[in-house]
C-alpha cells in the first residue's frame, strides 16, 4: 500500500513538473531583451467584452480560458533561440501535435495536452524565419470551440 | 565544703538543662566564686564570662521588630519579582501580545490591500488595451492555423470520398 502511494506521488509529480516546464519556459524570457513578454490573467479575461472583428468571434471564450501567455521574438537570433527552446519543452512534456501549417515561410504547430478534469493546454507555435511567436493557452477550451471563433461571420 | 560541692553540682546540673531560676543562678555564682575546688573553674569561668555579656539596649525590642519589618517586606518584593519572571505568565504575555500583533497586521494588510487593489486597478486599466490586443493576436493565429488544418482535412475527406465514387462507378 505504501510502494502504491509513493508510486502515485511519483506519477503526479512527475505530470506537474511536466506543465511546470512549459511555465518556465515562458517565465524565463519575460525579461530578456527583444522578447516581448505578455501574461493575460483570468481576472482580466473576464472583464473582456465579447470582442467580434472582422472574421473573428470571441464572445463566449473568454470565461473558457484560465491564462494566456505569450512570447514575441522580431530578431532573428532570439527567435531562433525561442524556437529551439520552445521546441524542447513540447518534446519533453509529450505535448501532442494537433496542427501543422505551413503557408509561404510562416509556419504555425498547434500542440495540445489535457488532464482528467477537462483542462486544456495548448502550445502554439508560429513564426518565419526572422520572428517568433510561442502561446500557450490554459483552460477547458477545447478545439471546436477555437473552430467556431472563426467559423463565425 | 563537701555540701556546697554536692550543692553546686546540683545547681550546674540545673543551669546547663536550663532549668535552673535566677535565684539559683545567683547561688550558684556566689557557691563558685566561694570554692576553690579545681574541678569547677571551668564552670566558674563560664559563669564569669555569661555575667560580662553585653547589655540588651533599650530600644532592642524596637530595632528588631523594625529589622522584621525590613525582612519581611524585602521578601514580598523577592516573591513578587519571582511571580513576574514566571514562564508561564511570560507565556501568557507572549501570546496576548501575538494575537494583536496578528490582529493589528490583519487590520493593516486589509486596509493596505484595498489601496493595492485600487493601484494595481488605476495601472491595469491601461494595461488592459495591451491585454486585450494580445489575447486577440493569440486567438487568432490559434483559431487561423487549426481552421486551416481543418480545411485540410476536410479537403483530404472530399478527395477521399470522390475517389471513392470514381471507383465504385467503374
Amino acid at each position: 500500500m505504501k510502494r502504491i502511494y509513493i508510486i502515485a506521488m511519483l506519477i503526479a509529480m512527475t505530470a506537474m513538473s511536466v506543465s511546470a516546464q512549459a511555465v518556465k519556459f515562458f517565465e524565463k524570457y519575460e525579461d530578456a531583451d527583444d522578447v516581448t513578454s505578455v501574461y493575460v490573467s483570468k481576472a482580466i479575461l473576464r472583464m473582456m467584452p465579447d470582442i467580434s472583428t472582422g472574421d473573428m468571434d470571441f464572445s463566449g471564450v473568454s470565461g473558457k480560458i484560465e491564462c494566456i501567455r505569450v512570447l514575441t521574438a522580431d530578431r532573428a537570433e532570439i527567435a531562433g533561440k525561442l524556437r529551439t527552446d520552445a521546441d524542447k519543452v513540447v518534446k519533453e512534456g509529450k505535448y501532442e501535435l494537433l496542427v501543422k501549417v505551413s503557408e509561404g515561410k510562416e509556419k504555425t504547430n498547434i500542440y495540445m495536452k489535457s488532464d482528467k478534469e477537462g483542462m486544456n493546454e495548448y502550445i502554439i507555435l508560429n513564426g518565419s524565419p526572422n520572428d517568433f511567436n510561442a502561446i500557450l493557452i490554459e483552460g477547458t477550451l477545447t478545439p471546436a470551440d477555437v473552430q467556431k471563433m472563426a467559423k463565425k461571420k | 565544703m563537701n555540701n556546697n560541692s554536692k550543692d553546686i553540682r546540683s545547681l550546674l546540673e540545673r543551669f546547663y538543662s536550663g532549668e535552673a531560676t535566677e535565684a539559683e543562678e545567683r547561688e550558684l555564682r556566689e557557691l563558685l566564686e566561694q570554692t576553690t575546688a579545681e574541678e569547677f573553674e571551668t564552670d566558674r569561668l563560664i559563669l564569669r564570662g555569661l555575667e560580662q555579656s553585653v547589655k540588651v539596649p533599650d530600644d532592642f525590642e524596637e530595632r528588631l521588630s523594625s529589622a522584621i519589618d525590613g525582612w519581611d517586606a524585602a521578601e514580598r518584593a523577592a516573591e513578587r519579582r519571582r511571580w513576574l519572571l514566571r514562564p508561564v505568565m511570560w507565556r501568557r504575555v507572549a501570546g496576548i501580545a501575538a494575537s494583536v500583533a496578528l490582529l493589528v497586521g490583519v487590520g493593516m494588510t486589509m486596509s493596505r490591500g484595498t489601496h493595492v487593489d485600487q493601484a494595481e486597478m488605476a495601472d491595469a486599466s491601461g494595461n488592459h488595451v495591451e491585454a486585450y490586443a494580445a489575447t486577440e493576436k493569440a486567438l487568432t493565429i490559434f483559431a487561423r492555423a487549426l481552421n486551416k488544418g481543418m480545411d485540410g482535412v476536410e479537403f483530404a475527406e472530399q478527395v477521399s470520398d470522390k475517389a471513392m465514387s470514381t471507383a465504385m462507378g467503374i
